[in-house]
């Protein structure tokens, strides 16, 4: 099946469990809400659920069009193309990951309108971003692992100052 | 007209091929046989760009665009073909859909086909690679192996595609580790040792 449908479907399952929390916790703070999105909550068990499940959106999110990508790099390197085509091309092909990557992070905003939100969701766009330029740019792939490592690494700093 | 003047290149201390020199001029198909690991893909990928050469230097006229089919081709894996192929052609901005068709027609690939490319078996995707090699026009033309996979008819089709290209004054090199029959090349080369020579 396309991997942009199953990405959407994937996207909308995390999406309704996100905004299924209020009704488990009513009383739910709106910085912890809103903080879900950036860190981890080891407990209550269906919290921990949503931050596996938002982990590894952020991890697919990023991976499967990098992977699609390096995937065709021979036929698109011996292209030449110039560097606008080349961003210009990625571009056109990872806004169906990269757009619900960033909408995501932006409900945060409706929830807790905070500058620290604001720069959280700045600093996970250049993550994403950089990570996968740096891919692109390699003759060998970066091993999926560590780019997981390093999601689950962000969300530690993220519980750990939101 | 591609021009590969005294090109080395080696890997650590592992020489792959040395002083490597040909010419193809326009309407010439020429053959650089080789066992495996002969060195014929990296010579490809050093002539295309993929790979930096320790010496010597490739030239093409100014206007000639390079098409290459490189070892296993690899897609967007989970895209239809002609997603691929117009992924790659609009990098150039020369998508043109009637000429695809045609090229998968002629292999008997169908355009409309919704599977993805990473439910292809070897020979499509083959096929495929082919197919990207030729699709914009490129007046040189690189295949390394592209007999692997098919069957005798996609062969047939493949022959019938070469003497075409050759017929539009195209270049052609066609790497492998044995001869298909029903092609009459220009020149023939044999990559041994690290070294090319007339066959």
């Amino acid at each position: 099946m396309n991997r942009k449908l199953v990405f959407t479907g994937y996207s909308l399952i995390v999406l309704g469990l996100f905004l299924l929390v209020p009704r488990s916790f009513p009383n739910i703070l709106p910085k912890a809400y809103a903080g879900l999105l950036f860190g981890y909550q080891e407990r209550p068990f269906f919290l921990m659920i949503f931050s596996l499940f938002d982990v590894f959106f952020d991890y697919v999110s990023l991976t499967v069009p990098q992977a699609e990508l390096f995937s065709i790099r021979t036929f698109f390197l011996i292209r030449r193309p110039s560097v606008s085509q080349v961003y210009g091309t990625y571009l056109r092909f990872i806004l169906p990951y990269f757009i619900p990557f960033v909408l995501s992070k932006l409900v945060a905003l409706l929830i807790w309108p905070q500058a620290q939100i604001g720069v959280w969701i700045v600093f996970y766009i250049l993550v994403w971003l950089a990570w996968l330029l740096a891919n692109l740019n390699r003759r060998v792939a970066i091993p999926n692992g560590f780019i997981l490592v390093v999601f689950a690494g962000l969300r530690v700093l993220g519980h750990l100052w939101l | 007209m591609l021009k590969v003047n005294q090109l080395s290149k080696k890997f650590k201390e592992n020489v792959i091929f040395s002083q490597v020199s040909f010419a193809v001029e326009p309407g010439q198909l020429v053959h650089i046989s080789g066992e495996n690991g002969s060195g014929k893909s990296t010579l490809f990928k050093v002539i295309t760009g993929l790979l930096a050469p320790d010496a010597g230097s490739t030239t093409i006229d100014s206007g000639d665009v390079i098409g290459a089919l490189i070892e296993n081709p690899g897609f967007l894996e989970y895209e239809t073909a002609m997603t691929n192929l117009k992924f790659l052609a609009d990098l150039s901005h020369d998508f043109n859909r009637t000429r695809i068709m045609e090229l998968m027609q002629q292999f008997e690939l169908d355009p409309n086909n919704r599977q993805a490319v990473s439910k292809y078996s070897v020979g499509m995707r083959q096929k495929l690679g082919i197919i990207q090699a030729v699709m914009e026009n490129q007046n040189i033309v690189l295949l390394d192996e592209p007999t692997r996979g098919l069957d005798s008819d996609s062969v047939a089709q493949f022959i019938v595609l070469l003497h075409n290209l050759v017929q539009a004054n195209k270049s052609v090199v066609v790497a492998s580790h044995d001869h298909v029959e029903g092609l009459n090349y220009d020149h023939a080369f044999v990559l041994k040792d690290g070294y090319l020579q007339d066959e």
